[in-house]
């Protein structure tokens, strides 16, 4: 199964792309994904797969795109 | 001889249209260092409690630090105090920009102004020079209009101008003061305190370069932060998308304010983000003194019946949620017209957008009615109906003459229940970051000295992971161990009583929180470093810390010298509520007995009396307060 990574604001500068993919043969949760893919989770505040929230022990049973969005501050 | 500080604070009487200088000894500048330490200690000395926050009595100080104007990035900030007219309690904004910087270069540390002129003045400060020059000619005129005439009039392009339009003259209890047209101190309606003094406008010039302990070495740490900060994703991500960034992740998650705090789930958010800013509406950015980052936003319209002018500057992302998705409006277009209105008028947007939300709830609630707005239908999504409102509010007729007076007087005003529609801690109006999915946020809303803010302290996010920012970079604070955003346990109220501190320096030393960890890459000791490269003192966080702490303390007694007691540490009901709509639908409510506790905590870590949150003795004392022991003994 294919899981695309899409990354929001500025984890696209910070690892250098929009989107990442990677290939599975068998469920993976978000965490295994992001450890494959060296995005640290200090950086990630909201996951989204879908419309659902999630956290980073959710288990990817198919393909998917799973959103990341960066920490957010005040300003 | 000072360095990095003039050695002459400005003190004019309005009334008396007379003014005179004052050179406190390096002690003081020492214990006070600028912004609002220096601030309150005139406050708590010269404002008697219960003033009226619109009498001649109450004073407006406007206070850079002692490092304001050197070329170090990011340290271009400036506060504004007075007694707030919108919470009766200490009030305070600061603002970034270049006015401050050139107050410094004109010659003076602080200008703290008391009376009342009884005609239009504005101050002219020039190489330590001051006068008080006639603004008739300028009341009543846009904050654009009045710039150009004062450039004109002293014939200076040069001429860096903080300023009050329509909405501060007409003393809206939430006008604010802007300088260069898009640089604003923004909350407690400082605004309104200059406009019952009548004073217009404050004009500075300085062509000396400010004296500094080690030029070469101010000059070595900028070229270092400067290149660190030009790579860093997160100040790229503040360049090429501005505050506005933050729209998307909330609104996909559920969780961006709208129609009046009912839900966090709002539909047409893709029209809000700052991609869609860009790709609209977007005519290029600015930047303030000495920054590198340029995060502000400069949007402009050109069409044959719809146009907003780009000098007003653009919408953040407070701007476009308070009088967007809050108002349940989505075209960036009128937004940025709203956006363009309150910086002409000089209005809060966050309150103004707060206070027609409220107006709209109660609308369709039946609280209000069509007689009530004077035909104005004022529904959420009406975006004509917002553009109106702030007219009204701005010139105080009719139902915006109520509104002006802020949410918390209106629904007083209003009655009928609608108190539940409001949502403000202290009579200020909260910002657009939800204490839900950041629980010391929310502490920091119902502790903060001049009522809800976001800008009290970094946020949660920057202490969620081991590896985040706040944990690795800011171990110099004892802070060594990360905590869940949603949490409200011992460790969050630890660490959030080490951040309000930590935030209060950067506020009284004018630095800009893009710029230094834990949301940028200028680093602790960096911060040291430019101090003592600037003013010759060898400093440590140590020191910084009981800065910041002292002013907290004397803000805190400023307030309950004015009344204020424990039970106005709170969060508005709303937070205590699951969210509504959306992805986190039925998630998120704070546990109220939870949140009591973690203040109650926060009180002990403070050195408060637990039950009363007023200062004890022996804390006035370790802060070098002793003076104030009297103000808690009574």
């Amino acid at each position: 199964m294919k899981i695309i990574i899409k990354l929001e604001g500025y984890l696209k500068y910070k690892y250098s792309s929009n989107i990442l993919e990677s290939n599975y043969s068998k469920p993976v949760t978000v965490h295994q994904v992001l450890k494959d893919t060296k995005i640290s989770s200090a950086d990630v505040f909201f996951i989204k797969v879908g419309d659902l929230i999630v956290k980073e022990d959710y288990l990817l049973t198919e393909s998917a795109e799973v959103k990341l969005f960066p920490i957010i501050g005040g300003g | 001889m000072p360095y990095g500080y003039t050695g002459n604070i400005l003190h004019v009487n309005l009334s008396s249209k007379k003014h005179w200088i004052e050179h406190p000894p390096e002690n003081f500048y020492r214990t006070y260092w600028g912004g609002r330490a220096l601030a309150l200690y005139y406050m708590l000395n010269k404002i008697k409690p219960h003033t009226d926050p619109l009498s001649p009595d109450n004073l407006l100080i406007f206070a850079p630090s002692v490092i304001t104007g050197t070329p170090a990035p990011a340290v271009p900030r400036y506060t504004v105090c007075a007694k707030s007219p919108l919470t009766g309690a200490q009030g305070e904004a600061e603002a970034g920009g270049w006015w401050g910087p050139e107050l410094k270069k004109a010659g003076f540390d602080a200008i703290v102004i008391k009376g009342s002129s009884k005609t239009p003045v504005y101050l002219w400060i020039k190489d330590g020079q001051v006068e008080i020059k006639k603004a008739t000619h300028l009341w009543g005129k846009y904050t654009g209009t009045t710039q150009k005439i004062i450039k004109e009039e002293l014939k200076d392009d040069k001429v860096r101008i903080a300023q009050i339009g329509q909405a501060g003259e007409n003393l809206v209890r939430f006008a604010n003061i802007v300088n260069e047209l898009k640089h604003f101190n923004g909350r407690n309606g400082l605004g309104a305190v200059m406009g019952s003094k009548k004073l217009k406008a404050i004009a500075v010039r300085g062509t000396k370069p400010i004296e500094l302990y080690d030029k070469e070495g101010v000059s070595q740490i900028t070229k270092e932060i400067t290149k660190r900060v030009m790579d860093n994703p997160l100040s790229r991500d503040l360049r090429e998308l501005g505050t506005p960034a933050v729209v998307r992740g909330l609104y996909e998650a559920g969780c961006l304010p709208s129609y009046n705090w009912t839900t966090g789930y709002f539909k047409e958010g893709e029209n809000l983000t700052a991609e869609t800013l860009n790709k609209t509406i977007l005519k290029g950015t600015k930047g303030c003194y000495a920054c590198p980052i340029r995060c502000k936003r400069v949007v402009e319209v050109d069409e044959p019946n719809f146009k907003v002018d780009p000098a007003y500057g653009g919408p953040e992302y407070e701007t476009i949620v308070s009088l967007g998705s809050l108002c349940g409006i989505s075209d960036l277009k009128y937004i940025a017209k709203a956006n363009e209105l309150c910086n002409k008028y000089t209005m809060d947007t966050i309150s103004t957008g707060m206070a027609i939300a409220f107006a709209m709830q109660c609308y369709e609630k039946g609280l209000l009615t069509k007689k009530d707005t004077r035909g104005i239908e004022l529904t959420f999504g009406n975006k004509e109906a917002v553009l109106k409102m702030i007219e009204k509010i701005a010139h105080r007729e009719g139902l915006g003459d109520l509104l002006s007076q802020g949410s918390y007087l209106a629904a007083q005003k209003i009655g009928k229940g609608s108190k539940k529609f409001i949502h403000q801690v202290k009579g200020q109006e909260i910002p657009m970051h939800d204490p839900r999915l950041k629980t010391g946020v929310g502490l920091q809303y119902a502790l903060s000295d001049y009522g809800a803010d976001h800008m009290k302290a970094a946020h949660d996010p920057f202490f969620k992971d081991k590896d985040s920012v706040g944990i690795k970079e800011m171990k110099g604070l004892g802070i060594l161990e990360p905590v869940s955003p949603t949490d409200i346990g011992e460790k969050k109220v630890t660490l959030f009583k080490l951040l309000d501190i930590y935030w209060t320096v950067f506020d009284i030393l004018g630095v800009c929180d893009f710029g230094y960890v834990p949301r940028s890459v200028g680093t602790m000791e960096e911060l040291l470093e430019i101090i003592c490269a600037a003013t010759g003192w060898r400093t440590t966080w140590f020191e910084l810390m009981q800065v910041g702490e002292r002013s907290i303390n004397m803000a805190r007694i400023f307030n309950y010298r004015e009344g204020f007691t424990s039970k106005d540490d709170t969060l508005p009901e709303v937070f205590y509520q699951d969210f509504k709509g959306g992805s986190l639908d039925g998630q998120g409510a704070i546990n109220k007995k939870d949140f009591k506790k973690a203040i109650r905590l926060r009180y002990e870590l403070m050195g408060w009396n637990p039950d009363t949150g007023i200062p004890t003795p022996a804390k006035l004392i370790e802060l070098g307060l002793d003076w104030l022991i009297e103000e808690v003994s009574r």
